[in-house]
């Protein structure tokens, strides 16, 4: 797991809302089988940077979009959980091990093509792009 | 020796004896002559005298810091139209260095938006001619 993805989930489960709704069931990438409903997949949308003249090979590039996927067999589950991330529209500061300077929670087009679950359960989704801009790595930051 | 594309990445602007950080675009200051109508009435075709070298203006884009001493440095050049040295230095394998003074004539702050990062454009008008050297090595004390 890179060290943005590790400290996109744990800043997701330093929310002790979420937490609480979801465990530790935050999954990167790909879902665990069996995981029991409610889970949250994040995976990444892609990145962008305004880059300088002067800019060092390796610089963290400038926004990271990442794709969010509330999933449940609970459709007002699904809801209030989707409300939890709402609510992290415009947070600042630690992010993991990291910081961030803005993160933006925009809810996704109706033809948004989810990819957290390819199962046939009849599971109900929220899905959002989340954009971070400005991440910085925390010096005792390593990949688990 | 075949002519080769480069890219401006690496491009280096000067400012005084440090280089500016953050810059994400530079505008050359253009060479313009003035062009003096000298048409006789036997003429067949209109070729224009060449007259002295026009001034002319170099600007720069940059992410603004102002915390930042060397971006705080035009702010200060700007209030008190103190003529700077600047250099410009292409990345080049050979690299080729303008050299001329200029006075910072404006500063101009992008809109600021929530998701955008503090940016600006500062504009500069030539005062002196452009010498031109291979070679980074920089003449500025």
């Amino acid at each position: 797991m890179s060290q943005f993805a590790s400290d996109f989930r744990s800043f997701l489960l330093d929310q002790t809302a979420i937490a609480a709704a979801v465990g530790t069931h935050i999954h990167v990438g790909s879902v665990p089988q069996p995981t029991a409903p409610p889970y949250i997949w994040i995976g990444r949308a892609g990145v962008s940077s305004e880059r300088t003249l002067d800019q060092a090979q390796g610089t963290a590039p400038d926004e990271e979009r990442w794709d969010l996927e509330v999933w449940s067999d609970d459709v007002g589950e699904v809801q209030d959980i989707a409300e939890l991330i709402r609510a992290l529209d415009c947070a600042k500061g630690a992010f993991g091990d990291g910081t961030i300077q803005l993160l933006i929670v925009e809810d996704h087009a109706d033809d948004y093509v989810p990819k957290g679950n390819f199962g046939d359960e009849g599971y109900d989704l929220a899905a959002f792009q989340i954009q971070i801009l400005m991440y910085s790595a925390g010096t005792s930051s390593s990949s688990p | 020796m075949t002519a080769v594309k480069q890219i401006a990445h690496g491009t280096i602007l000067n400012v005084g004896s440090t280089a500016q950080q953050l810059v994400i675009g530079i505008t050359p200051p253009p060479r313009i002559r003035q062009e003096i109508d000298g048409t006789a009435l036997a003429d067949t075709l209109e070729v224009p005298l060449l007259g002295i070298e026009q001034k002319s203006e170099i600007v720069v884009n940059q992410f603004w810091d102002p915390g930042d001493l060397n971006h705080h440095a035009l702010d200060e050049a700007f209030d008190a139209k103190t003529q700077l040295t600047l250099q410009i230095v292409t990345p080049h394998a050979v690299p080729v260095t303008d050299e001329f003074t200029a006075k910072v004539t404006k500063l101009e702050p992008e809109e600021l938006t929530v998701g955008g990062a503090f940016k600006r454009k500062v504009t500069l008008v030539r005062t002196g001619a452009i010498t031109r050297t291979e070679g980074s090595s920089s003449s500025i004390a």
